[in-house]
């Protein structure tokens, strides 16, 4: 009973980093903003999910599994948005500055 | 590549052993990915072996983890994610979305483009408010969201706990870097 609530404000608490990623995808004024909105954000995200996902999970592989996705993702998302900020520097795009 | 003395048999032995750490790795991965059945071990078997091989073959072994230095960095790097977070997430979500990006330089004191550094570059944009853009030699660029003090105070930290976990000695911290 207890783990099931656990469990659910878990994952209540990690569709609320999602929606505030997607927030920041649409708010921030330039490319480097809206990868700090999906990078962080969503790393919590996905970790609050897969917490309230391993609570749930029958065995002990599947929650190694679902540590295992975390960390692959965590791995790729880092990777993708060092790459896509390079591009847009190497590309001639300033970072936008508070006027 | 040290081991140019010795007889054969002890050279392929040390390799044999040096090779086990990956071995055991790749072996747990598979356990993982099919939730340790049995009967899977008559495919795995070989691709634990091809795996380890070419793992082997891109990436000598050599590289060793100090395991307190994991234990120190896990739980900081968990903690400075979930600040992090929290923090984009606020504003973000917070109608006066309070943001002042700034881009700054860093200069880092692992080895350029060694297994430690590359894992630092990584680790800088899962931090509380930044965002590594690019390397060259000597910098690192880095897009921060708010260009407040105590940035630079946190890449020297995530630095020197990589820096511990790979058992690499880094100098102390000098003159860090400082706006582009």
């Amino acid at each position: 009973m207890l783990i099931d609530l656990v469990s659910m404000v878990a994952i209540g608490a990690a569709t609320i980093f999602f929606v505030a990623g997607s927030a920041g995808m649409l708010r921030f004024p330039d490319v480097f903003m809206r990868l700090h909105a999906m990078t962080k954000a969503d790393n919590l995200g996905l970790g609050l999910l897969i917490v309230g996902l391993a609570l749930q999970a029958s065995s002990f592989w599947v929650i190694a599994k679902l540590v295992l996705i975390w960390l692959l993702v965590l791995v790729s998302s880092t990777s993708a948005s060092h790459l896509v900020a390079r591009d847009a520097l190497a590309r001639g795009l300033r970072p936008w500055r508070n006027p | 590549m040290s081991e140019h003395e010795g007889r054969p048999v002890d050279v392929w032995w040390g390799s044999l052993v040096r090779s086990l750490p990956r071995l055991m790795v790749f072996a747990l991965l598979w356990m993982i990915l099919t939730g340790a059945q049995a009967s899977s071990w008559r495919i795995g078997v070989p691709i634990v072996l091809v795996a380890t091989a070419w793992s082997l073959s891109l990436v000598a072994p050599g590289t060793r983890l100090s395991p307190r230095g994991i234990a120190r960095f896990v739980p900081f790097f968990l903690a400075r994610s979930v600040v992090g977070s929290i923090d984009v997430a606020r504003r973000a979500l917070l109608p006066s979305m309070p943001i002042a990006p700034a881009m700054v330089r860093y200069r880092p004191r692992l080895a350029p483009s060694s297994a430690p550094a590359i894992f630092f570059i990584n680790a800088i944009s899962l931090l509380p408010g930044t965002l590594c853009a690019s390397l060259e030699a000597a910098n690192l660029h880095i897009h921060v969201v708010d260009d407040e003090a105590g940035v630079f105070e946190g890449l020297a930290e995530l630095e020197e706990h990589v820096a511990a976990m790979f058992g690499v000695e880094i100098s102390a911290r000098e003159e860090l870097g400082g706006p582009e």
